[in-house]
């Protein structure tokens, strides 16, 4: 909060006009001024917002009576997930709230504020605040605790509010990473990688069957039953880029037994002149007290070039077998 | 800090600059020195906000000004304490002076006087103070007083230079632009040609450069045809008819050299108006005696970073300036000008639409569900619209000798309105009202004995007075101005000048602890090597 400081140290508020100058040269002096990061390194980043190193700022008081206090933010999107971006939050804070703080409990190295906005219609005692946020790579999958505290015109913080947010998975795991009850898929078989680029998964069944981007699923014996596997996303798909850059082939139910062999094809490469990636599996794993979770094993990695361009849809690359047993 | 009202105190000062301004022109009237450099001159660039900074400049070269078929210029002496320096008053003191420039201007190596002898007025405005001793402060002084000699030149000149900024960050916004602006960089790299004849001139410039992306534009094309009255080859004549890529008459700064501009860019305010000094149109400029003027007609697009773009509108923009330049003591002089601009803005509308298919993935599994696909009705093309935009400037400089040797200072008041297409582009269709825009700025640079160049600049600039915001229930003028301190040191020897400056950017991005606009970090310094050709 050394901005904090060096603004109320140096606040006009306090100095004549002719001192204006000089209050000026001595911000300028003193190296003030707040940070002007986009936080792409942080859980999360809100357009707009001003960020600030550090814990947030929060009252220990319990009769914290004329302290502002926040309500929690409403994300407008049922879901939230792994990098999922533009998020408008909205929430109301008490009348003496000149800002509002945000920063995900235990993430990050600061936390973002923004200013209070328009008097509630109906209480005039209530302002409203709303922001948009891109959730970042730097927030994981999972419950996660998003901590909430109010300023008042003096920079004093008042009590902090939690919220719970559950961020799904960007890998497919029916809700698991947030309800643990939940039983995820028996197995998933993925590819992320590096660079803004089609690339493509293949999996190739012990029966000699594939399932890629031209042919999805695996069907079962019965034809009307849920499919034995299926491709979830054909992601950056002829260079429409959709940022994920992963790609998941999923087993609602354990595969019969034999073995899985993976490839990796270069479809497009969208400018790029090289990229690399990395293929694992996850494995549903029975946890005590009915639970479920999950276990990840990396399958092996590698790069491919321009020069490996197999826009034929043919396998591509080989990367690994995974033996179902 | 709720603020109430059209910040009267600052339009009180502006009116207060203008009288001053206006005072001081009175006074000067009959009388006009300032160095009449050759032919045209290039200011310097924009800050490095960021992003690129397209710029243009005007410069003449002191080749240019040489007569006819200058061998090669020589400007050395100009800079070294070479004994009598080549014109002007032989008697002089060694004072440290700047405005020597022409004097070594001449490319033929030849003493640099007039040779034609203008009198009284007009002799005075051509010629500078003093000889020199220091480092020149002007090679090529105002673009609004150009020679046009008959022959041909080759001028030019490279800056290159090292950038750093507090807001630079090695990523990408998220338009996927890269936020990195601590780099080396060939700010310009120009290269000019000019040929004169008895009536005629035509001057070619490119400009080339790394900053922002390697780019290679058009930076003069002028065609021009001129009067020259009773002017002397050496002296800007009374009427030119230029048609072409050229500089708009407006304001002192933006018709500073920027080869000679000790700073590394032109003002905020300045760089907001006129993102580059350069346009495309016609004009009609020359000067009588200690007066000078300048009026254009012109697309009002000025250049981006590679290329003119098109004029998007029929309306044609006007700018012009008139001013004077005079010596009233021995061993000073000043010049002054008030320039308006007048055109119309072009705010784009959208093309229209068919119907189309949306997916919104509400519960964000990637997977497409009929819940998630709405139909969404095609619209009908929104149009586009023309907006008025026009700005005023009053500019003032003066140089005087002292014991230090040449000081030079001047100061520059803008208000303008709808103006902005550099720091934060103006459109009233989108804002739904008019931009109103306040800036200016003063400066002083100081000689020291052979080979140093002391600067500070000082500019403010607010891009709109009439931004509201609403916060913590009440609505608030929105303060978004922006003040800029520049301390420049320059060491220059010959054609070579190496110059340093940091740039206090004291604005309202950020935010403090309670939601106040408050100053981000985004201070930067320049360190530039520049040489002549």
């Amino acid at each position: 909060m050394n901005a904090v400081r060096c603004w109320r140290f140096f606040s006009p508020s306090s100095a004549t006009r002719s001192r204006a100058f000089f209050v000026s040269l001595l911000w300028v002096a003193c190296g003030c001024g707040v940070d002007s990061t986009i936080g792409s390194e942080e859980p999360f980043a809100i357009l707009g917002g001003q960020f600030f190193d550090g814990i947030l700022p929060r009252t220990d008081k319990d009769d914290a009576e004329d302290l502002p206090v926040v309500t929690s933010p409403i994300a407008s999107t049922l879901a939230l997930r792994e990098r999922l971006s533009g998020v408008t939050f909205s929430g109301t804070a008490s009348s003496t709230a000149q800002s509002v703080a945000f920063q995900f409990e235990g993430l990050g190295s600061g936390y973002w504020l923004i200013p209070t906005g328009a008097r509630d219609p109906q209480d005039p005692n209530i302002l409203a605040y709303s922001f948009t946020a891109d959730l970042q790579a730097a927030l994981p999958a999972g419950q996660q605790t998003l901590l909430a505290v109010a300023f008042d015109a003096e920079g004093r913080p008042g009590p902090e509010t939690k919220t719970n947010l559950c961020i799904r998975s960007l890998r497919p795991d029916n809700g698991n990473a947030c309800f643990p009850q939940i039983a995820p898929p028996a197995l998933v078989v993925s590819i992320e990688w590096s660079r803004a680029v089609d690339l493509d998964i293949a999996l190739v069944a012990p029966d000699e069957r594939i399932v890629n981007s031209k042919q999805p699923s695996l069907p079962g014996e019965d034809p009307s039953s849920p499919p034995l596997a299926r491709l979830v996303l054909d992601a950056n798909a002829d260079c429409h880029l959709d940022a994920r850059q992963r790609e998941d082939i999923v087993f609602d139910n354990l595969p019969p037994s034999g073995s899985y062999q993976v490839y990796v094809s270069l479809a497009r490469t969208c400018g790029e002149s090289q990229v690399s990636y990395e293929a694992s599996f996850t494995a549903r794993t029975s946890e005590a007290g009915g639970n479920y979770g999950v276990r990840t094993k990396p399958l092996g990695g590698g790069m491919l070039t321009a020069t490996q361009v197999n826009p034929n849809g043919s396998l591509g690359t080989y990367v690994a077998k995974v033996a179902v047993q | 800090m709720p603020r109430s009202g059209f910040r009267p105190s600052r339009l009180a000062c502006f009116s207060t600059l203008l009288l001053l301004g206006v005072t001081e022109g009175a006074m000067a009237q009959g009388q006009d020195p300032t160095p009449e450099p050759t032919a045209p001159a290039a200011p310097t660039a924009p800050p490095s906000d960021g992003a690129s900074e397209a710029d243009e400049d005007y410069e003449v070269d002191a080749s240019t000004e040489a007569g006819p078929v200058p061998p090669q210029a020589t400007a050395p002496e100009a800079m070294v304490p070479q004994p009598a320096a080549p014109v002007v008053t032989p008697a002089a003191p060694p004072v440290s002076g700047a405005v020597a420039s022409e004097v070594v201007m001449n490319p033929s190596g030849e003493p640099a006087v007039p040779p034609a002898q203008p009198s009284g007025l007009a002799r005075a405005a051509e010629m500078s103070p003093e000889p020199v001793q220091g480092p020149a402060l002007e090679r090529e002084g105002s673009n609004y007083r150009r020679r046009m000699k008959p022959g041909f030149a080759v001028s030019g000149f490279i800056q290159a230079q090292y950038q750093n900024s507090q807001f630079s960050q090695d990523q990408l916004n998220p338009d996927g632009q890269q936020l990195n602006l601590d780099e080396f960089g060939v700010r310009r790299a120009r290269v000019r040609l000019d040929h004169g004849w008895s009536f005629g001139f035509a001057t070619l410039e490119v400009d080339a450069g790394t900053i922002g992306g390697a780019n290679l534009r058009l930076r003069r094309a002028e065609a021009s045809v001129f009067y020259r009255g009773d002017a002397g080859l050496d002296e800007t004549p009374w009427a030119v008819l230029t048609a072409g890529v050229t500089d708009v008459p407006f304001g002192g700064e933006l018709g500073e050299s920027q080869r000679d501009r000790l700073f590394m860019e032109q003002s905020i305010a300045s760089r907001a108006l006129f993102p580059t000094p350069a346009d495309v149109g016609v004009k009609v400029w020359g000067a009588y005696h200690a007066l000078e003027y300048g009026l254009a007609v012109l697309n009002g697009e000025p250049t981006d970073g590679t290329s003119f773009p098109s004029d998007p509108n029929a309306h044609k923009d006007i700018a012009g300036r008139v001013g004077f330049q005079a010596k009233v003591h021995e061993k000073s002089d000043l010049g002054a000008g008030a320039s308006f601009y007048t055109g119309q803005g072009f705010s784009a509308g959208t093309p229209g639409s068919k119907d189309s298919i949306e997916w919104v993935d509400i519960n964000n599994n990637g997977v497409v569900e009929s819940s998630e696909i709405q139909g969404v009705t095609g619209s009908s093309a929104i149009p586009s619209q023309n907006f008025e935009r026009w700005a005023m400037a009053l500019d003032f400089h003066a140089r005087l000798q002292t014991a230090l040797g040449l000081t030079r200072f001047g100061a520059e008041a803008y208000l303008a309105s709808n103006m902005d297409r550099g720091v934060a582009p103006s459109d009233p269709v989108v804002l739904g009202g008019n931009a109103n825009a306040l800036g200016g700025s003063v400066y002083a640079v100081q000689q020291l004995a052979k080979y140093f160049l002391l600067g500070f600049r000082a500019a403010y600039y607010d891009p709109n007075s009439n931004v509201i915001e609403q916060h913590a229930g009440d609505f608030h003028l929105k303060d978004q101005s922006y003040l800029e301190l520049s301390p420049t040191v320059a060491v220059a020897v010959d054609k070579v000048r190496l110059s340093f400056e940091y740039d206090f950017l004291i604005d309202h991005l950020g935010r403090d602890a309670v939601g106040v606009p408050t100053d981000a970090k985004n201070d930067h310094f320049t360190l530039r090597l520049q040489v002549d050709l």
